[in-house]
């Protein structure tokens, strides 16, 4: 309730509850439900690949220390591509 | 555009420079450079210290990796950047405490500019300029100039420190590994500027559309009468969506071109390139593996920049949008001056016209061959068929307009050569439409004489007729009018005004059709109430009231724009076809 206790100020202003708000502007979202659906995808999909970053370094940092570096290290620096690249992705079709 | 001064002006406001909307923000923004410093010392720091921790993270690998660990230059690695990033904090705290003032003083001060701009624009300015897209100007053109500091520049100064810090160190762990940071600064920036370029037409249409979906918001709510008595609402409606989805339209547009930006990709390329780059170094035995993992924590620091570039250019751009429209706004043509250095002196109250024409920007003359002279302390009703000119022909004495042709002079001084401000006080006008502001009855009264005294106040609502109706209200003078207060009734609006108006004592009194309203009961009052305010004053009233024309000293006849008859009720009804016809009117 703090977070929206100032709207009360008025009592002209506002006669419903924070549920009542929130369903009305959840029924703003419902015809682009399945728009949205796919942005949380795509925005899911960015965290997964942020978070694949480190990961990858870490791999690739027993790749060294170990004797198969190699072809592997080369299989790293296209991951981190590839890992890199996806969130500009999501960003753009959530901001169409 | 053009500069020209504005009708008033306080001298002791700052004025940024109006010549550019780069320059006049940068202007109002050097004001507070204490606070740029403060923004940029804490980017500076926040950046440096930022690239600490893959520094010291790949120190502490090669502590550790080694044959000994070396536990004591572990923990001594630990404390450092606990102690850097404890400092980082603050100073990333100052970055953004001085770009959030700076936004929030640089609001206020525009927004103080361009009002004091907008009281100083003439009648001919707000006639032609809408009202809501006015309002979108002054209320979130002014905010979008505000987020431009904050966030926009804060992040954008922030984050190009965030570039500089891998060039800077990269070559410390090996000189060829600046070639990923250089790549991807060169690339960003060519980027950049293609963006810029781009977003540019597309924020200015973004503040274009909001400016008029405004007002079309305005202009519907404020003949919401005429809407709703000619059950317009579905055309209206339609109208609205169409503004709306323009707005939406240009936002979208918007989003396309942000969401094209390139600087993701530059910086995979840039992070793959540059550990690929890295470990063939470390394989050909020129980098140690904590110089690997320190060079590519420098580059994850090219994230910020990239991610924030996404919305910080695009809010920098919006911010410039809005300052351009600002500063049309402020540096549109003002027919009138204030001329400070005109005549300053008490007024009698003489008015003469001399071949006076005048023309609204439309190009229709409204008025034309007008010679006319008013003795000091005369009343003068003017009468005249609606569009005749009567209201057009009192706006000039006081400069309401001005006339295209010919000359006004008042006390035989061209009222273009008197100080504006000496001619206006000494002038009162009431208006056919009444404006009272939601304030008490006390402070609308007192408007023109904000120091009046109680008594002075009252007396002034004794003289207008308005004493018994306000002490009727339970909170008195202190009654608010308006909005969360009380409705008064065309009469009371009326007779407020009047009271307003004896408050200041002017030497000239216009009154335009202002009795209109005031109930049968009350008229005779009233009139007693003007007529006594008449004396001493030279007065015009614009009225078909005959118990207000026959005690004039001129009845002036207005037709189309020229005066046909001037003289007093017996002889005009003798002379005059019009004035006759007037009357013949008013008595069906």
């Amino acid at each position: 309730m703090a977070f929206f206790s100032n709207l009360d100020i008025e009592s002209y202003d506002r006669n419903y509850s924070d549920r009542e708000l929130v369903r009305r502007i959840w029924e703003l979202f419902i015809p682009h439900k399945r728009r949205l659906f796919g942005i949380i995808v795509l925005l899911l999909s960015l965290s997964a690949s942020s978070a694949a970053i480190p990961l990858l370094v870490a791999r690739g940092l027993d790749l060294m220390s170990g004797e198969s570096g190699g072809s592997g290290i080369y299989l790293l620096s296209g991951a981190v591509l590839l890992a890199g690249s996806i969130p500009g992705l999501p960003i753009g079709l959530a901001a169409a | 555009m053009t500069t020209t001064s504005a009708e008033f002006t306080l001298p002791e406001y700052h004025q940024g420079d109006r010549r550019g909307p780069l320059r006049w923000i940068l202007s109002h923004a050097l004001r507070y450079w204490y606070l740029f410093a403060l923004l940029i010392l804490g980017a500076v720091g926040n950046a440096g210290l930022a690239s600490v921790v893959p520094i010291y993270t790949g120190r502490a690998l090669e502590a550790i990796s080694g044959a000994q660990p070396q536990l004591d230059a572990l923990l001594n690695i630990a404390w450092m950047i606990a102690i850097t990033q404890l400092i980082r904090s603050v100073l990333q705290f100052g970055r953004n405490f001085g770009a959030e003032l700076m936004a929030q003083n640089i609001e206020r001060d525009i927004r103080a500019e361009l009002y004091i701009s907008l009281l100083g624009k003439s009648m001919t300015f707000h006639n032609l300029q809408p009202v809501g897209d006015t309002m979108a100007r002054a209320t979130n053109d002014v905010r979008e100039v505000n987020f431009m500091f904050s966030p926009g520049i804060n992040l954008v100064v922030g984050s190009a420190n965030f570039i500089i810090m891998p060039l800077i160190f990269a070559p410390g762990y090996h000189p060829a590994l600046i070639a990923a940071p250089l790549f991807f600064t060169i690339t960003y920036f060519l980027a950049l500027g293609q963006y810029l370029h781009e977003l540019r037409p597309i924020t200015a249409g973004v503040r274009k559309a909001f400016g008029r979906l405004n007002t079309r918001l305005a202009e519907a709510l404020d003949g919401i009468e005429t809407v709703k008595g000619m059950a317009q609402e579905q055309q209206e409606i339609g109208l609205f969506q169409q503004y709306a989805s323009s707005f939406r339209d240009y936002f979208i547009h918007q989003g396309d071109v942000e969401a094209r930006f390139v600087p993701f990709l530059l910086m995979a390329i840039s992070q793959a390139g540059g550990l690929f780059h890295a470990i063939w170094l470390y394989q050909r035995g020129a980098l140690v593996l904590g110089d690997v993992v320190a060079y590519f924590g420098l580059l994850l620091l090219l994230g910020f920049p990239t991610f924030i570039s996404l919305f910080a250019y695009s809010q920098v751009s919006l911010g410039v949008a809005g300052a351009r429209r600002i500063l049309e706004l402020i540096n549109r043509e003002n027919d009138l001056d204030q001329n400070a250095e005109g005549a300053v002196a008490p007024l009698r109250g003489e008015v003469i016209f001399r071949e006076v024409a005048f023309a609204y920007e439309t190009g229709d003359t409204s008025l034309n061959g007008i010679n006319l002279r008013i003795q000091p302390g005369q009343t003068v009703a003017i009468v005249g068929q609606t569009g005749s000119g009567k209201t057009t022909l009192v706006k000039l004495i006081n400069r309401t307009y001005d006339a295209t042709a010919g000359q006004i002079l008042v006390d035989g001084v061209d009222v273009r050569d008197w100080n504006l401000e000496s001619l206006r006080q000494q002038i009162s006008i009431i208006e056919q439409d009444i404006f009272l502001f939601s304030r008490t009855i006390r402070e609308n009264i007192a408007f023109g004489k904000p120091d009046a005294s109680a008594a002075e106040i009252e007396t002034a609502a004794r003289t207008a007729q308005a004493h018994e109706f306000i002490t009727s209200f339970n909170e008195g003078y202190d009654t608010v009018i308006g909005e969360r207060g009380v409705t008064l009734s065309g009469g009371q609006r009326q007779r407020l005004a009047l009271a307003r108006a004896f408050l200041t004592n002017p030497h000239i009194l216009v009154l335009d059709d202002s009795t209109s309203a005031i109930d049968s009961a009350t008229e005779d009052h009233i009139q007693r109430a003007i007529y006594a305010a008449a004396q001493g004053r030279t007065t015009f009233i614009i009225t078909h009231r005959l118990s207000q024309i026959r005690w004039a000293d001129q009845i002036v006849v207005m037709r189309n724009g020229r005066i046909v008859a001037v003289g007093s009720h017996a002889e005009l009804m003798q002379t005059s076809e019009a004035y006759r016809r007037i009357f013949q009117e008013t008595d069906h």
